[in-house]
């Protein structure tokens, strides 16, 4: 390629901001590399701004902590670090977890949940602080679900919604209210929404670019808190047309966008899609994998059986996708490019009973991963 | 037909004038966008100086907004090799559109631009990104380059 000589070329090499935008999105493996092409770019990388920077738009995932679904007090809690080498990388502060129940994991910090107490943790730093209540002259409703937003790119402090429903909101809608930690104090955010319970699940809701997503898995449909403008938006694309029966979606940020996880429970194929919002809102399918003549499907005489449980989509080193897929005592990782295996690591071993009543009737069938992402952030 | 489309004047750094739907590019740059909103921008006498954009670039940074705007119903693929062949120019062209991109704040533009010259770095040796980037000086000692090179060969 020839060189750049336009001034062009130059302009850039000496705005930082516009090279801090070229090198952020490189794997780590370059930049290790790429410290030595000159003083200036050595500087830039190695800037604490800068690796703090990287590793929030890389969302560097350290380490998993895993629970068991069905059965938490004998396969409870653990811990499975990804960096194998590196000194440079901090272990989570672990002991409480294991008397916590995690609800979510969002860039570097925790909402856990111990009894009564909802507490918000950084799991690096193992700072912690009890949440105040959004009702704390109120007993606890039978409907009430919290997510954590936490993103240090594009908001200061990290933020709470909290969804609820019955007898404490009115006209039977829907309502949400916010926490926002710089402020210190629980807000009713204006308008009620109305969606049939059995629709949203409101458990499990995840945090991506200034938003809190959920999923339907039966209505086929999302919802989204706009955390800018404070309030439910049904604006989302519907999900794709699910293309068998008992279809499942599970939604996984990674590589800078909103992916989805697709699966049945009588299919050997997993979809994974991925939001595409440059030209209209949709979801495009990125990867279909055929699992029949994989390890994760067993066959036995004459009749195949799913043995798999998919718990994680990753972002691997080189900015590729990667399942981490879950059959009896392994883990591995299928990496979605080229559809190879890894192993990853190994699990207690699960009796087959627990197995089988425990069968996954969604991703993260058997265990439910939170990521583990170092941070510094105050709670 | 309604109303007549409404038109913004858009100057490049050689004074040439180019003429452009006002939701083109009202939907793409953020910064025109805040300029019609604010009202700075005065559809009778105003045009947009943009004197970092030279008439060739500018004319692309038009075609890009035009077709996005009028195509994004399109499907994926016709609309991903549109945006290759649109950006299949020497690496001059693509850091003068970075330059437009970024001065006129035009996310998608950026994000693709990023992309490419991410895609065009990743992976390559020291002395290839040296040359990719013209970059001349590197600021080491002749000593430390020669450490440096002695320590990690398999980077250079």
């Amino acid at each position: 390629m020839r060189g750049l000589i336009s001034s062009s070329a130059q302009e850039i090499e000496g705005n930082d901001d516009l090279l801090t935008q070229i090198l952020v999105h490189l794997p780590r493996r370059d930049l290790i590399t790429f410290k030595l092409v000159c003083k200036q770019w050595r500087y830039l990388i190695s800037a604490p701004d800068f690796r703090r920077y990287h590793a929030t738009v890389k969302r560097r995932v350290s380490g998993l902590f895993l629970y068991h679904f069905t059965n938490p007090i004998n396969y409870g809690f653990k811990f499975f670090s990804f960096n194998t080498s590196s000194s440079s990388s901090r272990l989570p502060e672990i002991s409480d977890l294991h008397s916590w129940q995690i609800l979510q994991s969002c860039n570097g910090l925790m909402l856990v949940r111990k009894s009564k107490d909802m507490f918000i943790y950084n799991p690096t730093t193992g700072d912690r602080k009890i949440l105040p209540s959004p009702f704390p002259s109120f007993h606890e409703t039978r409907f009430m679900h919290y997510s954590l937003a936490f993103d240090p790119l594009r908001f200061f402090g990290y933020k709470l919604i909290y969804i609820l429903h019955g007898e404490y909101s009115k006209e039977d809608c829907y309502q949400t209210m916010i926490y926002s930690s710089e402020f210190g104090v629980w807000n009713l955010c204006g308008s009620s929404f109305w969606t049939p319970l059995e629709m949203m699940d409101f458990e499990h809701g995840t945090y991506f670019k200034d938003s809190v997503y959920w999923i339907g898995n039966r209505s086929k449909t999302m919802l989204r808190f706009d955390l800018k403008e404070e309030c439910v938006k049904d604006d989302m694309p519907p999900l794709p047309a699910e293309p068998h029966h008992y279809y499942e979606y599970c939604l996984a940020p990674a590589c800078g966008y909103m992916n989805l996880v697709g699966f049945g429970d009588s299919e050997l194929c997993v979809s994974v899609f991925r939001l595409k919002e440059d030209y209209s809102s949709r979801w495009v399918l990125m990867h279909s994998v055929e699992l029949q003549f994989t390890p994760l499907v067993i066959r036995k005489n004459g009749s195949i059986r799913r043995a798999y449980s998919i718990i994680y989509l990753i972002e691997d080193d080189e900015d590729e996708m990667a399942l981490l897929v879950q059959t009896q005592d392994k883990v591995s990782a299928l990496r979605l490019k080229n559809n190879t295996y890894h192993h990853v690591f190994d699990l207690p071993k699960v009796r087959a009973t627990y197995l089988h009543y425990s069968f996954p009737r969604r991703v993260m069938g058997w265990y439910r991963a939170f990521e583990y992402i170092e941070s510094l952030a105050c709670v | 037909m309604g109303s007549p489309v409404k038109k913004i004047m858009l100057c490049s750094s050689e004074k040439e004038i180019f003429s452009v739907e006002e939701q083109v590019m009202v939907q793409h740059s953020v910064i025109i966008n805040n300029m019609i909103e604010d009202g700075s921008y005065n559809h009778e006498e105003s045009k947009i100086p943009l004197d970092c954009v030279d008439s060739k670039t500018l004319k692309k940074v038009i075609d890009y907004c035009t077709h996005h705007t009028h195509h994004h119903n399109d499907n994926q693929e016709d609309l991903e090799a549109w945006d290759a062949q649109f950006l299949n120019v020497d690496s001059n062209g693509l850091y003068d559109l970075l330059m437009a991109a970024n001065y006129l704040e035009i996310r998608n533009l950026l994000d693709l631009i990023y992309g490419t010259i991410k895609n065009m770095i990743k992976g390559k040796k020291i002395d290839e990104i040296r040359r990719i980037f013209n970059i001349k000086d590197h600021g080491f000692t002749p000593e430390e380059e020669e450490q440096n090179r002695k320590e990690y060969p398999h980077f250079y």
